[in-house]
């Protein structure tokens, strides 16, 4: 049925609310985006933090994740069929001057702007990085991210509701290197490597968490892409599910990486999650040399991140500039060259992976900054959001599911 | 239909264009080098290498099957301050890229091996070619030696080296301890590695002990039979059989360990630690040349667990000795169980100079399930 609508004629111009995201996509598309470049190294920063306590300040690091898209999810479903860029237009201006919430509302945008344009090139900087050191040492490393950041370009000028059907298809592929990072902890795994916890101190402990979020890093795009829910308010299972299937990956990823390398070696390691892919031996497999396979699969993981980012990022323009849906492609490849200045704008790995701790961090601060505003300017025109909220969410109570097979036809 | 076709067409063009990349070297393009072996020299380091020779290496195949021994490798040195610095020099000798992805062993001479291995790893650690299953030996004499014997039985000598030590491995004679171990005990204050080592005749090798280090430097040699007890001790490995006297009269008994278990309790008196170990053996016995015994009967069934016993707590005693005393280096990895379970203690210590001077006591209890065939 969904496959026949899009197949139709993508080309017409549409109302946006047709063919939503479903609840699977919606959990498929969070997983995709915050699994990302941080599941390459998260372990190196985390163990320089706290050592081996990083086996369970990783678990801390996505509760408090949890906590704000929890808060996310609440305050965006109170405004279903709304992206936050229309949202925060609506409750910043005012009738007889149409434009003042747009202008108001730009600082904002700018913010989250800033936080998905450098996140997606340096995710490409950082994927590039891995590339250039582990497998294709002399493929250079601007090949590697210009192919990144136009394949994800291409990708990103379609729909939002492209892109989630995008994301459903590909999580699969997300389980596939999790059998060798559960072969390389039987093979070489230790006890001894896990142990002792809970030695470090709380400040310690909250900058571990702090570092974490970078791993955890792009829920924002929530903003954008829970205006194309089909149910909105029931997002928040999706999206916790989402949560903890990522946190349950990272930590799978951790105490593989501390059973096998200990909390003494992972500092020196700088992309661990392949030094544990490398140390995996199947028996039986003729192929010993994985890692390129892996980092093939991979290159799916850090796709489908760069593509949300991108996609969010492309439609909070087409919003703000109200353009038609034909625009989206020129703004994507409009982008591409900031976003490649971008990408090779730290002078050196270290900066690579200070300039991600930041952005993790930042990430957090700005949806918290938004969402604070969001929550005071409804508080303070609450009369008038509450009627109309009130008034949608009856509406797709009633239809559920099927509310937009009449619309599609 | 038409538009699918032509995005079929486009997608089948890119994976067909875009399949080219810098770094596509096909596997008769490299030099695969099976083994390297270094050796302290004047310059720095003395690398050799061994290398498969591709057209002689057949696997039974055909009429003629392979070539074995030195006619199926070539062996390759080079001398420099690093160890990349050699590796290029014999990759001037060469006729394709060297690649050290398929190596499988790595051999240090003894003289570099005491010396300390610190800075020769970095380049392995550096390099994404090296793998951490690599094999790592320490050699009797120089590397160079090793890498140049000739063992018969396999066709790529050092083919045989790494059956060897895998097979020792897997009957828990030899230590399991690759380049992986080696940077883990390098990086974990309370761990030390050790190393498998090996004297190279030149038409055979023997496996000839263990190397205990005290971080990257080879401070002693354990023998064949201290090594047995050391392994248990350590790894809840086997061992190999162990010979004791018979409890009276003449002659040997041989007893066979087949399952083992190995507890460490660690206690800490007047804030200074004491390790206790007891080892669990059971096994049986395969030999007996001591006439008037009779293995059927209970009371010298008790007897020659006593003796066996006995044995092992004496070789355990001895051992501890020569590591605590000469050795002086915590080979046991006690301090990563302090470490791991007793943080407060590990602490409060410094575990170097502890070790030497800490009581350690080793119990064994020893299980004689079975007497094979016989019935006395």
């Amino acid at each position: 049925m969904r496959t026949r609508d899009q197949n139709g004629n993508p080309s017409e111009k549409r109302d946006q609310n047709d063919q939503p995201i479903s609840t699977y996509q919606s959990h498929a598309l969070l997983v995709n985006t915050l699994i990302g470049v941080g599941i390459l190294s998260f372990q190196r920063g985390l163990a320089e933090e706290v050592g081996f306590d990083s086996l369970w300040v990783i678990l801390i690091g996505g509760g408090l994740v949890w906590i704000e898209v929890w808060f996310l999810t609440r305050m965006m479903e109170k405004f279903p069929r709304q992206t936050f860029v229309e949202v925060l237009c609506r409750l910043l201006g005012s009738k007889r001057i149409p434009w003042l919430g747009r202008v108001l509302s730009l600082p904002f945008l700018l913010l989250i702007s800033v936080y998905w344009v450098v996140g997606i090139g340096s995710v490409s900087r950082t994927f590039g990085e891995n590339v250039i050191t582990a497998v294709l040492p002399r493929t250079p490393i601007e090949v590697t991210m210009l192919l990144m950041i136009a394949t994800v370009a291409v990708v990103a000028s379609n729909r939002i509701q492209t892109i989630a059907r995008f994301n459903e298809f590909l999580l699969p592929i997300l389980y596939l290197p999790i059998p060798l990072l559960l072969a390389a902890l039987i093979q070489w795994g230790e006890w001894e490597n896990i142990l002792p916890l809970f030695q470090t101190g709380w400040k310690e402990i909250m900058r571990g968490a702090f570092t974490a979020f970078f791993s955890y890093s792009g829920f924002s795009v929530l903003f954008i892409y829970m205006a194309y829910y089909q149910q909105p308010f029931r997002a928040i299972r999706s999206h916790s599910t989402a949560i903890g299937f990522v946190t349950l990956s990272y930590w799978t990823v951790m105490i593989s990486s501390l059973f096998v390398f200990g909390g003494y070696e992972l500092p020196d390691l700088v992309w661990p999650t392949l030094a544990l892919i490398k140390a995996a031996e199947i028996p039986g497999m003729f192929l010993e040399r994985l890692e390129s396979a892996i980092l093939s699969i991979w290159v799916v993981v850090v796709f489908t991140t760069m593509v949300s980012l991108f996609a969010a990022w492309v439609d909070l323009v087409v919003s703000v500039l109200r353009l038609d849906e034909h625009w989206r492609k020129w703004v994507a490849w409009g982008t591409v060259p900031v976003l490649y200045l971008v990408a090779s704008w730290p002078g050196n790995l270290d900066q690579v992976f200070t300039l991600n701790d930041w952005l993790g961090k930042f990430e957090m601060a700005s949806v918290l900054l938004i969402l604070l505003i969001l929550w005071l300017l409804g508080w303070i025109r609450g009369n008038r959001g509450r009627n109309r909220t009130a008034g949608t969410k009856n509406k797709d109570g009633k239809n559920g599911g099927k509310s937009h097979a009449p619309t599609s036809s | 239909m038409r538009r699918h076709l032509r995005s079929l067409g486009l997608v089948l063009l890119c994976a067909i264009l875009l399949t080219g990349c810098w770094d596509a070297r096909e596997v008769e393009e490299r030099t695969s080098v099976i083994a390297i072996g270094v050796d302290r020299h004047a310059e720095g380091y003395e690398v050799t290498i061994q290398v498969p020779i591709p057209l002689k290496v057949v696997g039974g195949g055909g009429g003629e099957g392979g070539e074995s021994g030195h006619q199926a490798v070539q062996t390759f040195t080079g001398r420099g301050s690093t160890l990349s610095r050699a590796i290029d020099q014999i990759q001037d000798k060469v006729n394709q890229e060297l690649f050290f992805g398929h190596t499988r062993l790595f051999l240090v001479g003894e003289e570099l091996a005491k010396e300390g291995i610190e800075e020769l790893l970095d380049s392995s650690r550096r390099q994404p070619q090296a793998r951490r299953r690599q094999w790592m030996l320490v050699v009797k004499g120089k590397a160079r030696d090793a890498i140049e014997s000739e063992p018969k039985m396999e066709q790529i000598p050092m083919q045989y080296y790494i059956n060897m030590i895998e097979t020792g491995v897997r009957l828990g004679r030899f230590a399991e301890e690759g380049l992986g171990a080696v940077f883990s005990g390098l990086a974990n204050p309370g761990k030390n590695p050790v190393l498998n080592y090996v004297d190279p005749k030149n038409r055979t090798v023997r496996w000839a002990g263990l190397g205990v280090m005290a971080k990257d430097r080879v401070v002693g040699v354990l023998t064949r039979r201290e090594a047995t007890t050391f392994l248990q001790i350590r790894s809840k490995e086997l061992g190999e059989p162990l010979g004791a006297p018979c409890p009276e009269g003449e002659g040997r008994l041989v007893f066979e360990p087949k399952e083992l278990t190995r507890k460490i309790r660690i206690y800490s008196r007047n804030h200074r630690p004491e390790i206790r170990v007891t080892v669990q053996v059971k096994g049986g016995i395969i030999e007996k040349t001591c006439h008037e015994l009779d293995l059927s009967k209970q009371e010298t069934m008790d007897r020659v667990t006593q003796a066996v016993q006995a044995t092992y707590q004496r070789r355990a005693r001895h051992l501890v000795k020569k590591v605590q005393k000469e050795l002086k280096a915590d080979g046991f990895n006690f301090g990563n169980h302090v470490r791991a379970y007793h943080p407060d203690l590990w602490k409060r210590i410094d575990w170097d100079k502890e070790f030497p001077r800490m009581k350690i006591h080793v119990s064994y209890d020893v299980d004689i399930l079975r007497t094979g065939l016989r019935y006395k």
